[in-house]
């Protein structure tokens, strides 16, 4: 996610539109891709997206600056994708629909790269499938948007050494279903 | 360090680059001597790492500002008088009903329960006087009765009567 700048939060907390869609800007792409992973559907991650804006921009004038503004965007999003997909499930009877189809921005021109950005992303797709809604948080904010430890534990609420373990289980899941996956291959 | 405690290592801080120091020396160093935990870690980076920093990244769609945009601009040109907060919701409501019959169901209310508490006061009054009635016609009652009193001769005067007592 893009820095913002303290005037600009100023500006927005008091209500100045144009302010608050520089914010937007910077923080969107961050905000829908994490949705997107964590709940799998397209139309969620654009609702959810819708919502955690409108929330940051009510509460924005209460905003005292204490935590990391980043944080903050991040907290509300993990909080708001994390029920969507937990209420997805409990809705669809434990099964939750995939958007299989993906439109990357970074569209390779050859034939050949476009394929195996395609096989690449059923791979993450597949491969956050499997995961519980607490580990697709850390691996996609550790593995997809580079957060640091300490950042998803500020963002998740949790102690860094449970979003140790957390990636740690992830990871051996991971393994597990890639050693899988090539048995059933051959 | 043996190669659990290496592997368990690897699947987060190592893979992470969240190691520094002595910690982070001390696994390398592991990894210099064991092939075992080199291919673990070949693999692991193949398997849980790479795929993830391959993935797309989708650009939000343009209708979600305008949506987020129009809402904003809608609730600011709201009128002067909305209040913040629950109560706000509480009238928005409300607000879909058109002032006319709000205030014509208000007044009728007012007028059935004015009645209401009419009738109650009436009605009370009356109950009030008619148990009062009945009690005092109850007392006069008692009064006339020629056997009432206890201390009077009971009975017939027939003989079995006489034969009994």
């Amino acid at each position: 996610m893009q820095d913002i700048a303290h005037d600009i939060l100023i500006q927005a907390s008091k209500g100045d539109v144009d302010s608050f869609e520089l914010i937007y800007k910077a923080a969107a792409g961050f905000v829908y891709n994490v949705a997107f992973r964590v709940i799998g559907n397209r139309q969620d991650a654009e609702e959810i997206t819708q919502e955690v804006f409108l929330v940051i921009y009510h509460k924005l004038k209460y905003f005292r600056f204490q935590a990391s503004f980043k944080t903050w965007i991040y907290r509300i999003t993990m909080n708001r994708a994390i029920n969507r997909y937990k209420k997805n499930l409990r809705e669809r009877g434990g099964m939750v629909e995939y958007d299989e189809t993906v439109c990357p921005v970074i569209v390779p021109h050859e034939i050949e790269n476009k394929i195996n950005q395609e096989q690449c992303e059923d791979t993450v797709i597949s491969l956050l499938k499997s995961l519980n809604p607490d580990q697709k948080a850390c691996i996609v904010l550790r593995n997809i948007e580079g957060l640091s430890y300490q950042e998803i534990a500020e963002a998740l609420k949790i102690n860094i050494n449970t979003v140790r373990s957390r990636l740690k289980r992830a990871r051996e899941s991971l393994i597990a279903l890639g050693k899988e996956v090539v048995k059933n291959e051959l | 360090m043996n190669c659990e405690k290496i592997q368990e290592l690897i699947l987060t801080d190592y893979l992470d680059g969240q190691m520094q120091g002595k910690q982070k020396e001390c696994v390398e160093q592991h990894l210099l001597r064991c092939f075992r935990c080199r291919e673990f870690l070949e693999h692991a980076r193949k398997t849980v790492v790479e795929p993830f920093t391959r993935a797309g990244r989708d650009i939000p769609p343009e209708f979600i500002w305008a949506r987020i945009r129009e809402s904003i601009i809608a609730e600011k040109e709201r009128p002067a008088y909305a209040v913040p907060g629950f109560l706000e919701k509480l009238i928005s409501r409300f607000r879909v009903l058109s002032p006319y019959p709000v205030i014509g169901t208000v007044i009728m209310a007012i007028f059935i329960i004015g009645i209401a508490i009419q009738f109650k006061t009436s009605t009370t009054a009356r109950v009030k006087s008619e148990v009062q009635e009945q009690i005092e016609y109850l007392v006069s009652v008692t009064e006339m009765t020629p056997g009432n009193s206890m201390n009077e001769k009971t009975g017939f005067g027939t003989v079995i009567e006489e034969y009994f007592l």
